[in-house]
């Protein structure tokens, strides 16, 4: 179908690190779709910055982590990372601070990245 | 009216979300109105639907049978994460050989594939619908 919007899908990340294998699913489709050759955005919301923190440790808790996934983005090319602006400050986090290299948000250019897209999955 | 092609992407479970069933009654009202529905795509907990040795109580809906009495009706294609069905145990013929398993409950009519096949589905359908927990 052909399309005048900018992403193919936009993945939405809403939860925190270490609670279950949503985040890992959502960076496994992210990823698959990229190498699908559709353009492909990440949007971390609430407790989902909380994702890409530095420093993780999930060893200690006998868990994977996604944060080498999240290292993986650019080699599949996706570098359209987006960060609500409110949940930095709620979470008192610095967007230099970050894993990744992300355009912070607020919640009206977070509406527009979603409006641009033709896809939208949540995790 | 013009007719639209779905893509539906289930990842609640079956009876501990109503996943499964919205979809079903989504996806009966949508063929009944002339929509196509191009694929069933099962994603996180809802890979378990495709579990054949799911026993419901007789006077209670067994959503697998009913999946599987809709996709052979019209002839949809119900498609199931390999990876996370492997991890939660749902598992076909050739998967358990290869992980040297004696058993294996995917039910008939579903098909293990990877994730590219939501990515072809969202690709071409005119809409993706999401039914989560």
């Amino acid at each position: 179908m052909k399309t005048n919007n900018f992403f193919d899908l936009l993945v939405v990340f809403t939860q925190p690190p270490l609670t279950a294998s949503l985040a890992k699913e959502g960076l496994d489709l992210a990823l698959v779709n990229s190498t699908f050759e559709q353009r492909t955005g990440l949007i971390f919301l609430g407790a989902g910055t909380l994702q890409l923190q530095q420093n993780q440790q999930p060893d200690i808790l006998a868990l994977k982590g996604t944060q080498a996934m999240l290292q993986a983005l650019a080699l599949y090319d996706i570098d359209q990372i987006f960060v609500e602006e409110q949940a930095l400050q709620d979470y008192g986090l610095l967007a230099a601070d970050l894993l990744l290299t992300v355009e912070v948000c607020n919640t009206e250019k977070l509406q527009q990245k979603i409006a641009a897209s033709r896809n939208l999955l949540t995790f | 009216m013009t007719t639209k092609t779905f893509v539906l992407n289930i990842t609640g479970a079956p009876y501990a979300s109503s996943a499964p069933l919205s979809a079903l009654r989504f996806a009966k009202a949508a063929l009944e109105a002339g929509h196509k529905i191009q694929r069933v795509f099962f994603y996180q907990e809802g890979v378990t639907l495709a579990n054949d040795l799911s026993c419901p109580p007789q006077d209670e809906i067994n959503l697998t049978k009913e999946w599987q009495k809709l996709a052979a009706e019209h002839q949809l294609e119900l498609t199931v994460c390999v990876a996370a069905a492997l991890k939660r145990g749902i598992i076909d013929a050739k998967e358990a050989a290869r992980y040297g398993l004696e058993h294996h409950n995917l039910a008939e009519g579903f098909v293990l594939t990877g994730l590219g096949q939501l990515v072809d589905g969202m690709a071409n359908a005119d809409r993706t619908v999401t039914f989560n927990s």
